[in-house]
């Protein structure tokens, strides 16, 4: 094969009426109701004047416990959720942490969720990562999130923990009162 | 060991600001974003089964009693990576308006009328040579609420996913000829025309059925800075 490359097929937003396309299979979950280490991730996705935003896509993607990926994990493990936020902007996902997988430079990670965020008014997506503030240890030594300076940035990529294994992740567009913008991820070479 | 921190690929995107379309002033992120070599969790994606799919989720004239009204055409087409790689078995989704321009969801008030024999929504998997089939209908350009006349141009929406999650993509196919592609703010969010051209459909005699349907042929290229590895 030679080495020219194709030419890039460009994004588009996903525009406002994307419901009865995308919501097949928006209610799955990642894990059954019971599941031992069940843990739930919610939250809302915030636009830069505080106000919800009710149609927006967010999309997870995970290692199992084990940190193994479709095809290569067991049973049936698709490491995969969509949810379509709600007229509050309000999201919610039963899954489980994720065992460590390795970064790019070959360091092992923190436990951390990929996130894709489409949206009205989104051109393109907005991918970021999902922490855990209960695994500061492990945080502690992530290669990613080393490479932030702003500890207001870094706080915006970790789920806060809560009572009955509930973490509160928020998706906050740009900076408005309720906090500073998420801090975004694009994937470079 | 290195830092994980990236260069960033040349991007075929448009901005998340442009002033044109409004609705990106509230919502388009401002700060920069961290530009990483992607881990392994973005190196891999999901894999939705062949047991997923229904027989009719790629024909979305036949998802209903009825026949629904409107020009009947065929889309289809590769999905491929950088380097030309088929990405075989993938899902691909999309949706659309109906023949009149009216979408199938409980927001949409433009005044036109909705076919009960045509919702819109379909999925599919690629084959293993990656590629894509639909039969539907073509869909109507219609109003929007972004400035006075406003009108969005004939398209598809579509849902891709790649052999990484980092290349997941949504966007939109658009029909070749279509008077209203030059006004419309959310195609021109992409200011270099021949990217825009990427997303434009060729009519196609091939793909064409004698007596039955229209044929389109759209062929799609999934980037990101990993294309998949050629053997494993
Ligand atoms: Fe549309």
């Amino acid at each position: 094969m030679s080495n020219s490359e194709l030419k890039v097929t460009p994004s588009q937003t996903i525009g406002p009426f994307f419901r009865f396309g995308m919501d097949w299979i928006a209610t799955e979950q990642l894990v059954e109701e019971g599941h031992p280490n069940a843990i739930v991730v919610h939250g809302v996705v915030y636009d830069g004047g505080g106000n919800p935003v009710p149609d927006a896509m967010i999309e997870v993607f995970q290692a199992d416990e084990n940190g193994k990926f479709p095809p290569e994990c067991a049973g049936s493990w698709s490491g995969f959720a969509r949810r379509l936020t709600d007229d509050n902007g309000g999201y919610e996902i039963r899954t489980i942490k994720p065992g460590a997988v390795v970064a790019a430079n070959g360091e092992l990670q923190a436990p951390h969720i990929a996130v894709v965020v489409f949206a009205r008014g989104l051109l393109k997506p907005a991918f970021s990562r999902i922490y855990f503030s209960d695994e500061a240890e492990a945080n502690s030594k992530d290669p990613l999130l080393n490479v932030i300076d702003d500890p207001k940035a870094k706080n915006t990529l970790i789920a806060v923990s809560e009572s009955g294994g509930k973490y509160r992740f928020d998706v906050r567009l740009q900076d408005s009162d309720l906090g500073p913008e998420t801090q975004f991820i694009q994937f470079g070479v | 060991m290195g830092s994980i921190l990236g260069q960033p690929l040349e991007s075929v995107d448009p901005p998340y600001h442009f002033p044109g379309y409004q609705s990106t002033g509230l919502r388009g992120p401002n700060r920069n974003p961290l530009i990483i070599r992607p881990g392994d969790t973005e190196l891999h994606a999901p894999v939705f089964g062949e047991s997923r799919i229904g027989p009719n989720d790629n024909d979305l004239t036949a998802q209903h009693q009825g026949q629904p009204i409107g020009e009947k055409i065929i889309v289809s087409g590769r999905l491929l990576d950088s380097r030309g790689k088929p990405i075989a078995n993938q899902l691909i989704e999309i949706w659309q308006a109906n023949s009149a321009g009216r979408y199938a969801h409980k927001l949409d008030d433009h005044d036109a009328p909705l076919d009960p024999n045509f919702t819109g929504g379909g999925r599919t998997l690629t084959d293993s040579n990656g590629v894509y089939r639909f039969t539907t209908i073509k869909p109507a350009a219609y109003p929007w609420g972004n400035h006075p006349n406003a009108w969005r141009p004939a398209h598809i929406h579509f849902s891709l996913f790649g052999t990484a999650f980092d290349q997941r993509l949504i966007t939109q196919m658009y029909f070749p000829g279509d008077p209203t592609m030059d006004s419309d703010p959310i195609a021109n969010s992409i200011r270099d025309k021949k990217v825009l051209a990427r997303l434009i459909s060729d009519f196609d005699w091939d793909l064409t059925i004698s007596g039955i349907a229209l044929g389109y042929r759209w062929d799609i290229v999934l980037g990101g800075p990993n294309p998949t590895p050629e053997a494993k």
